[in-house]
């Protein structure tokens, strides 16, 4: 930093003591929301029932279907036990589950980040203008989804179907969400807030439509266990059939390192019928973990052959 | 399956301790953002009225005040380009001065001030992200959405152009 840069920073530095006072900007920041929303109100009022920057012809012709895509939603790790093998085995390759929805493309909405958990496919929508559009996470599960949440639930027709609009009071902004049965064994929620009008929501379900977006995984395996299922797929986990985990977690002491994994320190421990990996990933100031828990078997040398083949990718973000 | 409203019913207290927290450190931010008390005001206000509703997603995230300046930086650039027929010109020329006397330092503190109000925006943001947040250019650049060989040549023009000024007054030395 030469005499410019120091001088630059100290200006700064000194200018920021003179910036105006935080008194009352809770208040503001409140008024200022309710505004929008009042405003929005208003204007949703005025305008016809259209999915806010979705077409009308989209919606229409993207209307009530049930041609979806069937490929099976990541198995449940209740539902995967029944074809538990007694030893796991590696085969070579990784395949991404797909995300089998999308919402045409909006200026207010970014393209779907998808992720996976429990075997549910999830894809959020973020909304990058806040006045006309919100968030949306759409969430495809094989199983009628359950919530903890007391709300309002009423029935309502969706893509042809008998699906329910729960709707929890909540400020700053009452949340939908909707659910339907799109097709046997594949149960679809859509969540959002009331940035939307119910019509727009249910215009927003009947505009999605069949896609195939992989859902991007934090590291590319060079094997996968063969016969289980992927069932959750995050920015920090890759998961097989519930209990063959891959984490990267924010760096932490090995116990007791006692061997290498592609020259990494690494420590693997036996416990309770679980086996941990956990490998000191230096240059990402990250701990690579590998869990196999109770009820599955895999050699030691298989399970240090696995974790050769993670490679960790610059999406990662450990947990 | 994922309770989305669950998540949610809690996030008017996170959103209301984020402001009580973090406000001022905004405003800061903002100010010398933009070189504007009033602006500054406007920017957070908007910005934080804007993620009100979404705030419980925003809390996820590892890092939500960069989240919120990243916001405030977009929102200020947005400002200024619906303004930009009215953008600031180059503040008066300043005084000769030497550094070696503090009050002549705090004189060209001052200086510089006024001649950063005189950048565009994209490199007066570039500057504030370096020098005041001390943000790295591989940051900046993906807060900015722009490539770092952008980020790199905006922060080499605009200190250029502040070095060029400082030296022809006599501000600095030109070594």
């Amino acid at each position: 930093m030469d005499e410019l840069d120091r001088l630059l920073a100290d200006a700064l530095h000194d200018a920021a003591s003179r910036a105006p006072s935080d008194a009352g900007l809770l208040g503001t920041v409140r008024e200022r929301s309710r505004r929008y929303r009042r405003r929005q109100a208003a204007a949703l009022g005025a305008v016809a029932v259209l999915a806010a920057g979705i077409p009308f012809v989209v919606v229409l012709a993207a209307g009530p279907r049930s041609s979806a895509p069937l490929e099976p939603v990541g198995s449940s790790p209740v539902a995967s036990a029944s074809a538990r093998p007694a030893s796991l085995q590696l085969v070579a390759g990784y395949t991404a589950p797909v995300f089998p929805y999308t919402l045409p493309a909006s200026a207010g909405l970014k393209a779907p980040a998808t992720s996976m958990r429990d075997g549910n496919l999830i894809a959020l929508f973020e909304a990058t203008e806040q006045k006309h559009h919100a968030d949306i996470t759409v969430t495809v599960s094989t199983r009628k989804p359950a919530f903890s949440t007391a709300a309002a639930e009423t029935p309502i027709r969706v893509r042809g179907h008998a699906g329910f609009l729960r709707t929890v009071d909540v400020q700053p902004a009452r949340q939908y969400t909707l659910y339907w049965p799109e097709s046997a064994g594949r149960w679809i929620q859509l969540a959002t807030d009331d940035t939307y009008t119910i019509g727009q929501v249910v215009g927003l379900a009947a505009a999605l439509s069949p896609a195939s977006i992989a859902v991007p995984p934090p590291f590319t395996l060079d094997l996968a266990p063969a016969g289980l299922p992927v069932d959750t797929v995050t920015d920090s986990t890759v998961s097989f059939g519930g209990d063959f985990r891959t984490v990267l977690r924010k760096r932490r002491p090995l116990s007791n390192p006692d061997r290498t994994v592609g020259g990494y320190r690494a420590s693997l421990v036996h416990s309770s019928g679980r086996v941990t990996l956990d490998v000191d990933v230096t240059d990402w100031n990250a701990t690579l973990e590998i869990t196999v828990g109770a009820g599955r078997t895999i050699t030691d040398a298989d399970l240090l052959r696995y974790a050769a083949g993670v490679h960790i990718l610059n999406r990662s973000n450990p947990s | 399956m994922p309770d989305v409203a669950l998540d949610r019913t809690s996030t008017a207290a996170d959103f209301d301790e984020f402001v009580h927290g973090r406000g001022r450190a905004l405003l800061r931010f903002a100010y010398v953002l933009s070189g504007d008390a009033h602006l500054a005001e406007d920017l957070v206000q908007e910005v934080l009225a804007r993620l009100h509703r979404r705030w419980g997603r925003i809390t996820a995230m590892q890092h939500p005040e960069a989240y919120v300046r990243a916001a405030i930086v977009r929102q200020f650039l947005s400002w200024r380009r619906r303004r930009a027929s009215t953008e600031a010109i180059l503040p008066e020329v300043p005084e000769p001065a030497g550094l070696d006397e503090p009050q002549q330092r705090v004189l060209a503190r001052d200086q510089m001030w006024r001649l950063l109000g005189g950048l565009p925006r994209a490199q007066r943001a570039v500057l504030v992200l370096r020098f005041y947040c001390d943000l790295p250019d591989d940051e900046i650049a993906a807060l900015l959405g722009r490539a770092e060989s952008t980020v790199r040549s905006q922060a080499s023009r605009a200190l250029a152009r502040m070095r060029t000024m400082m030296v022809e007054e006599g501000m600095i030395g030109d070594g």
